[in-house]
């Protein structure tokens, strides 16, 4: 509850730090950096068994102004412990840092501390507690939560460790969480409902809305149409066989995803993957980065009618497409990434050379360019971007906004590929300045729009600007990648590493590895325990959608203090600007 | 980059400053000056059997059933200039009062459950097609404690197209053959024998 509150004025927290936790690192003997592999980071972990350090480090934490990657509850019954335990996990610090935070508690108590009076952006992971919980854990002291998620209903706990899925089946009953709960106490005559299914090819979330007029006042948001279950379904997989389900989340950035899952499964095993793979991994995250931008644009222009850059912009998407098809046999790089490496049939017959998938990149972008010069051009366009769905710095500092929301408000920095480099990012210098000097594109000689930093002020034209100077980043840095691929030679034929029999060593219950990755939307991250028999205890995910979504809130509801004002036309732009994955949300 | 063979793709134009005769010319112009096509950079021809499969109308309408999202990229994609679907007459539209099929995608979740059954009560004729692996039979997603018991309705649907996801070829050939196959079912024969009745009279 308020615990917090009662130390701001603690002097003796630090004592408190050394005195009353323990302080591991994740490997007791830590190889030479060169050698150590690429996936771990630096890591240094808190265990705490009573709240009063647990609000300390929170306040810290804050303070140092450390970003919250994700938290999730962990039924450690098997372990040591035998309890429960509460995880949170910061990142933070110069050079960046992973710290994380672990507290045991006892299911059985009533009052849990919540952290979203210092992090609002774990409301929405905390609404996950219910899964492992049968009673209240004193959620409604701080209200209802700003995007309400449909979750199975309470005393179940499907995520138990004693709990299987047929067992839980028998206690579903039939139907539960109907739409009409959500639908009584509307304020009649300014509500309007854009209901459970959209008109066109989307999947989408019920949105209510309070209306002064045309303006909008106040939206509220109910998803989880696409609960699925996934974090439990995991726990039937093996580790090495799990990347399949990693996929499923969210479609659109399925390679992320699973990218994320295999660095966590090598971070667990310590095995480095061979750098021929890394390398290919990041082509492809880029290639999936771009594919994803240019739908996004295409359907911006959609949303406004705009329907001539729409379908040259839906072209240039299918090439990419195609060429995502000619490499992996699949539109969406589904079936490529294993923990150890990456497994690429490159003796198609289609299969291009790879400085044909430079050039091929190169002209796409070359192309998007111009067309996004001509909607840059347009003063009808701009008047519907500009100073739509305004999120300011501060808020998107406060609020936890992660990926293109946050870099578009003014936070330039957050970007996961600079603060915890890994692999490519790490190695090639060019391709640090390129990440470095995205908001000043304008290197093309036809595309004369620059792009500075004064134009990121949070809305729509800003999310839109840094999508295209995105695009045009990643292009550089396939060509960069795609240069380095053909100086290996011979050696780029070794792509994947031998990991099962380091996963065989380690124990179950007790060892675990995290995976961090940048994708299209965002930073996605997986937290992976192993269970017996090389199999998954709990593996915990977070797309970036959770931590979006409430600020798309905010974005569109009128805040006098920003001068933020839209109409109910301008949500669609809004959501498309935004852009987040219904699915990702509930997984 | 330069383009390959060195010709302009788009020639700026300067009307934005005659305001909406401007606007409304640069589009007109947009269109007339920029006829080349992206075929050299896309490489898949319409095969022969396609012409043949000519137009009868198909109207579906999208339901999400608890899906990751990667089967609607490939119906969006199917819906290009490229792959364009609607020159086969077959659309997806926003009303199910007036579709002939229903299209759902993705593993039948217990939170979606209220949705198909209104979707599928508002059709004059309850024809189902199954889009992507999960909605076979729950794919990847087999044995979650979140997917619900299917009804009749939908384990009896006119045709399914596999794939996670399904390629766009066998996207587009399945469904010219269920735009031809549902007019054949049971259900569309009643109505058509009622038509012909109607017209008799009058």
């Amino acid at each position: 509850m308020n615990d917090f509150d009662r130390f701001a004025h603690d002097p003796r927290f630090e004592v408190a730090i050394k005195m009353n936790c323990k302080r591991y690192t994740l490997h007791k003997n830590e190889p030479p950096e060169n050698d150590r592999p690429e996936a771990l980071l630096q890591y240094t972990y808190y265990e705490l068994y009573t709240k009063v350090d647990l609000s300390v480090i929170m306040k810290w934490a804050r303070a140092e102004q450390y970003y919250l990657c994700t938290i999730f509850i962990n039924d450690e019954i098997n372990s040591d412990a035998g309890t429960f335990s509460m995880n949170y996990i910061f990142s933070g610090g110069i050079p960046a840092t992973i710290t994380g935070v672990k507290y045991l508690f006892d299911p059985k108590e009533g009052a849990l501390p919540s952290a979203t009076t210092l992090y609002p952006n774990a409301e929405s992971l905390e609404q996950e507690y219910d899964l492992f919980l049968k009673e209240d854990w004193n959620r409604e002291q701080f209200g209802p939560p700003k995007v309400l998620l449909r979750k199975p209903p309470k005393g179940l706990a499907p995520m138990r460790q004693d709990r299987y899925s047929e067992l839980i089946k028998h206690l579903i009953p039939k139907y539960y969480h109907l739409l009409e709960p959500y639908l009584d106490n509307l304020a009649a005559g300014r509500t309007t409902v854009v209901g459970d299914i959209h008109a066109q090819i989307i999947g989408g979330g019920l949105f209510l809305f309070t209306t002064d007029g045309e303006i909008i006042e106040t939206v509220s948001i109910v998803l989880g149409e696409q609960f699925r279950g996934i974090e439990k379904l995991f726990e039937t997989k093996s580790l090495l066989s799990g990347w399949s389900l990693a996929e499923c989340v969210a479609g659109e950035s399925s390679f992320a995803h699973s990218m994320a899952y295999c660095q966590a499964v090598e971070a667990l095993a310590q095995i480095r993957p061979p750098k021929p793979a890394v390398y290919w991994r990041a082509l492809f995250l880029e290639l999936e980065r771009i594919s994803n931008h240019i739908g996004n644009v295409a359907a911006l222009y959609q949303d406004i009618s705009v329907d001539s850059l729409c379908s040259r912009l839906l072209n240039l998407q299918e090439a990419i497409y195609q060429l995502n098809e000619k490499l992996t046999d699949n539109m969406l790089l589904r079936g490529v990434n294993r923990p150890g490496g990456i497994i690429l049939n490159r003796g198609k017959r289609d299969f291009p050379p790879l400085n044909e998938i430079h050039e091929r990149v190169a002209e796409i972008t070359y192309r998007f360019l111009l067309l996004c010069e001509a909607g840059l051009n347009n003063r009808g366009c701009q008047k519907r971007f500009s100073h739509t769905g305004i999120v300011t710095r501060q808020q998107a500092n406060e609020q936890g906004a992660t990926g293109i929301i946050a870099r578009s408000s003014g936070e330039v920095g957050h970007d996961f590929r600079i603060l915890h480099r890994s692999g490519v990012y790490q190695e090639n210098e060019r391709i640090k300045e390129i990440l470095n000097s995205r908001w000043s594109s304008g290197s093309q000689k036809e595309f004369k729009k620059k792009i500075y930093l004064e134009d990121l002020i949070g809305d729509a034209n800003a999310r839109l600007l840094l999508r295209i100077a995105e695009v045009e980043s990643s292009s550089k840095i396939i060509g960069e990648i795609a240069a380095t691929l053909e100086s290996f030679g011979e050696k780029s034929k070794l792509m994947n590493a031998r990991i099962g029999t380091a996963l065989e060593a380690k124990k179950a219950y007790v060892d675990f590895g995290l995976g961090l990755v940048e994708g299209w939307g965002g930073d996605v991250v997986y937290w992976i325990m192993k269970g017996p028999d090389n199999g998954i205890a709990r593996c915990s995910l977070r797309d970036p959608a959770a931590y979006n979504f409430p600020v798309m809130q905010l974005a569109v509801d009128r805040n006098a203090s920003t001068g933020n004002e839209n109409i109910l036309a301008d949500f669609p732009i809004i959501n498309k600007s935004f852009n987040n994955s219904y699915s990702g949300y509930a997984k | 980059m330069k383009p390959h063979n060195n010709q302009p793709y788009y020639q700026e134009t300067v009307l934005y400053r005659w305001g909406l005769f401007g606007l409304a010319l640069e589009n007109i112009l947009f269109k007339l000056l920029n006829r080349r096509s992206d075929s050299d950079i896309l490489e898949y021809p319409e095969t022969d059997r396609m012409e043949m499969l000519r137009p009868r109308s198909f109207v579906m309408r999208y339901v999400d059933c608890g899906s990751c999202g990667g089967c609607e990229l490939a119906l969006q994609r199917v819906n290009n200039p490229v792959w364009d679907i609607q020159k086969f007459n077959i659309n997806f539209e926003s009303s199910p009062r007036a579709a002939h099929a229903l299209a759902m995608i993705g593993p039948y979740v217990i939170n979606s459950t209220e949705r198909a059954q209104r979707a599928y009560d508002a059709m004059p004729v309850g024809a189902i097609v199954l889009i992507g692996d999960c909605t076979i039979d729950g794919g990847r997603i087999r044995g979650a404690y979140s997917l619900a018991t299917r009804p009749d309705w939908f384990q009896n649907p006119i045709d399914v197209i596999p794939g996670c996801p399904p390629s766009i070829p066998v996207i587009e050939e399945k469904l010219l053959e269920i735009s031809q196959k549902v007019k054949l079912t049971p259900h569309w024969k009643n109505i058509i024998k009622f038509l012909r009745l109607r017209r008799y009279h009058t």
